[in-house]
């Protein structure tokens, strides 16, 4: 065993502890304290297989890690591997084996957003990979804020400063990074393995660049819905819903049971319906998930709004911001702070048990689902259990919604091209990715298969990955819309236009703006700046 | 003094390490503003075309002007707030000279908001402003009135204004309070037994004692909250909608959020018209004040 391993009971303490945003510590910033301090106390080496007293018993499996020239690596893992190929796909995805090469004395630059709580069981492996390689990674933490603007400077003046690159698949850093396409060859022995093996099929083109691979993925998310499952059992609340809507009180699948299981709950304000976050961009990227989730696209192939050329298009988004304005102005289950609300907030009212339903949920945030099940919560509110958002129509068929993904990538000018590949290759590796299965959801479907079987090991009842229902529909999600829609990064999308449609949708909530003035001047932004950027020529 | 009478070249000489200093730190910087501000620099796009005015022209027929009337109702507002209460507290901490302890203890609660940064102000006051925990809508909900997520109103820049002005008299009191305790007792009391009230005694000897001060403290204030960004950033991130965006916020925005620095430029550019109308008026006013004796 490795004596640098950190228990999973440690990992899983730590992520449990940190309520901090993911992405905004500022407006959480009275909680960096209870991070750092927590931080300190927790991390203390202990045996890896120690923590998996309340898992199935493991089948331990030894993985032999050849080092090239001077020595053999041996990691015992104690993973089920035999269910990774178990696979819903109509094509068993390929395990590769990630061997790692040893290039002694090399330094790389790894650029990180700080705070990410999902990687950070991630990071703390990192000394691993140096003993296997000989290689020292230098992490570069970078504030949310300055992550891609500061890669982005660096790329661009090809100044190699980072060996490798740490963004969302649709930030533009694609024309300033190496292919991988031969690396990829090499690691699945072919390109359609690996395309086999990444869980979402929108992910292919968002990562390419004329054609070939410049990024990989190392963190996939999406949004999904939490809810109490004793609220929604109990028979006192059965009988009275039943009595009231005629059916059975059951999670709700679509936006209309959503609606009257939020009525049923709400009392405000010590108890609300619905508890969401929609502060910046996440309130945009909400909507958009239900309109991907109808089966709609932003763009047409000739990257014309589809929200203003194609009537029913245009009919879904304001029917889902309608019900969005409703639900703040009308029957009143969501409040309007919450349009102040990031991860953080939500994780501490829910918590705290005063809404039925969460929604807009992001797994990444540390340590989400084994949060909301951390026993002191329990006590408090109960069993909490996760299922894809609501659908709009009225069948609750999903069709994709949006996911999240973040890639490393090799920047231009980097100087060690091939040692960066080695700290690529273990970032995706089962072993760092089914580490931080704790807070996010492994990029590709062999290791998301491990998740899913794999649970909580404070509340066995609870699997890692939240639900199969999840699972399926991010296999057909489409990539969070900032930068990308029509099968291509349209990096003009993330600039005005996406600014004035949050704008607006903060509005059109809080009752200033109808949800077709909210529309139409999102389309036509969209329009505006796509002609001046010279979309639409010829 | 060995430099009386020194020739203009060694003046020249001595004059050379700020006029080097001047030229890194602040004009190549202001150049390099200037230039980019007339490009399309996009951090995206590999090459960068010179655009003529084309930015400015879009942020002026844009929502630039709305930003810009947010910056100067937000500066004056906030600025003349902190004097009228930093002013306030100064002339009660005056008033209870006599009792040193109760003097001291005041003015240690006075000074104690200035001791927070201003971003941990608002991150404070996004709290004190909450629908839940916030003790002004734990008040209203005792007396039974409805209550409001402050900030995410339509006058959301006046909640933060009000929180800005919290935290910035206590420089202002400070200042003032030094003025006044540098007046001469004496010329109160006389004043006192010719029969002044205690109004015409502020209004004709203790404002005119203290004017030059609240000259300085004015400017210095001016300038200071015309760069307003932490506090309004971590309490509305110029929302709701762009309500309370201002042009240090559209900055933040072009630049991090749009990736587009050749529009950041230009409303740095357009930054600076304020602060150097407001330096002009000060000498302007200050000559005037020197010719009249």
């Amino acid at each position: 065993m490795n004596k640098k391993e950190p228990s999973r009971d440690s990992i899983y303490s730590e992520v449990l502890k940190k309520k901090i945003s993911r992405r905004d510590a500022l407006s959480t910033g009275a909680k960096i304290g209870i991070g750092t301090v927590v931080g300190i106390v927790v991390g203390t080496v202990a045996g890896y297989l120690g923590g998996r007293a309340t898992l199935p018993p493991p089948e331990t499996v030894t993985k032999t890690m050849t080092v090239e020239k001077t020595k053999t690596t041996t990691l015992t893992e104690t993973t089920t591997v035999t269910s990774t190929v178990a696979t819903t796909a109509s094509a068993t995805p390929v395990v590769p084996s990630y061997k790692l090469e040893r290039f002694e004395g090399v330094e790389l630059r790894v650029p990180h957003p700080s705070g990410w709580g999902s990687w950070e069981p991630g990071l703390k492996l990192v000394p691993e990979f140096e003993e296997a390689t000989g290689i020292k990674v230098k992490l570069d933490m970078l504030s949310w804020d300055d992550n891609t603007p500061k890669q982005l400077l660096e790329a661009r003046q090809m100044t190699g400063v980072y060996d490798v690159s740490t963004v969302n698949v649709t930030e533009p850093l694609h024309p300033y990074l190496r292919p991988l396409t031969h690396y990829i060859e090499e690691l699945y022995g072919s390109i359609e393995a690996f395309e086999n093996d990444i869980l979402s099929m929108n992910l292919q083109r968002a990562a390419m660049w004329e054609g070939e691979y410049v990024m990989i993925p190392m963190h996939a998310n999406t949004v999904f819905m939490i809810y109490r499952k004793e609220l929604f059992e109990d028979p006192e609340n059965q009988k009275k819903f039943e009595r009231e809507y005629g059916r059975e009180l059951t999670p709700p699948k679509t936006f209309d049971e959503l609606h009257e299981v939020a009525s049923f709950f709400n009392n405000p304000p010590e108890f609300w319906g619905i508890a969401t976050m929609n502060h910046r961009w996440i309130i945009n990227t909400n909507v958009i998930h239900t309109l991907y989730d109808e089966g709609y696209d932003l763009l047409d192939k000739d990257f014309r709004p589809i929200i203003k050329y194609n009537d029913k298009a245009r009919e879904t988004l304001i029917n889902i911001i309608k019900w969005w304005q409703d639900a703040y102005q009308k029957y009143k289950y969501v409040s309007a702070e919450t349009l102040k609300w990031l991860d953080g907030e939500l994780f501490d009212f829910f918590s705290a048990g005063r809404a039925a339903i969460a929604l807009y949920v992001w797994d990444d945030f540390w340590g989400t689902i084994p949060g909301y099940n951390d026993p002191d919560v329990r006590a408090k509110i109960g069993r909490v259990a996760a299922l894809p958002i609501p659908s709009l129509n009225p069948h609750g068929v999903h069709k994709g919604g949006i996911a999240s993904w973040w890639t490393h990538g090799i920047p231009k000018g980097a100087k060690n091209p091939d040692a960066a590949w080695q700290y690529i290759k273990w970032a995706i590796s089962d072993r760092v990715q089914l580490t931080c299965a704790t807070g996010q959801f492994p990029p590709y479907k062999h290791q998301a298969e491990i998740a899913l079987k794999r649970t909580i090991p404070h509340a066995p009842d609870t699997p890692l990955f939240p639900s199969r229902e999840i699972f399926e529909s991010m296999k057909n999600a489409k990539i969070d819309i900032y930068n990308y829609a029509a099968g291509k990064t349209v990096p003009e999308l993330q600039m005005e236009p996406t600014t004035l449609f949050r704008e607006s949708l903060e509005l059109c909530y809080l009752g200033k703006m109808t949800p077709e003035e909210v529309v139409d001047k999102f389309a036509d932004a969209i329009e505006k700046k796509l002609e001046e950027a010279g979309y639409y020529k010829g | 003094m060995i430099l009386v009478g020194s020739s203009k070249k060694t003046l020249l000489f001595l004059e050379l390490p700020l006029l080097i200093y001047t030229l890194i730190f602040f004009a190549y910087p202001v150049y390099l503003l200037i230039y980019y501000s007339f490009t399309d620099f996009l951090l995206y796009k590999p090459e960068i075309k010179f655009i003529g005015f084309e930015n400015y022209i879009k942020i002026l027929t844009g929502r630039g002007t709305f930003y810009y009337m947010n910056q100067i109702i937000y500066t004056v507002v906030v600025t003349f707030g902190s004097l009228a209460l930093g002013m306030g507290f100064a002339l009660l901490v005056d008033y209870f000279k006599r009792h040193r302890i109760f003097q001291r203890v005041l003015s240690a609660l006075i000074m104690m908001p200035m001791l927070l940064i201003p971003a941990a102000v608002g991150v404070t006051w996004v709290f004190m402003y909450s629908e839940y925990y916030g003790p002004f809508n734990f008040v209203l909900r005792l007396l039974g009135l409805p209550t409001k997520p402050w900030l995410y109103t339509t006058s959301s820049l006046w909640y933060v204004m009000l929180t800005d002005i919290w935290g910035w008299s206590p420089f202002v009191y400070i200042i003032l309070l030094a003025a006044l305790q540098q007046i001469d007792p004496s010329i109160l009391e006389a004043a006192e037994i010719d029969g002044a009230t205690g109004f015409r005694r502020f209004l004709y000897i203790t404002l005119p004692s203290i004017l030059p001060l609240i000259g300085i403290v004015t400017t210095i204030k001016l300038i200071d909250t015309y760069k307003e960004f932490d506090c309004l950033y971590t309490m509305t991130q110029g929302g709701p909608g762009d309500y309370s965006t201002n042009l240090n916020v559209a900055i933040y925005r072009s630049f991090y959020k749009h990736r587009d620095f050749g529009t950041a430029c230009a409303y740095g550019v357009l930054t600076l018209i304020f602060p150097i109308l407001i330096v002009i008026i000060y000498h302007i006013i200050s000559k005037r004040m020197e010719m009249r004796g």
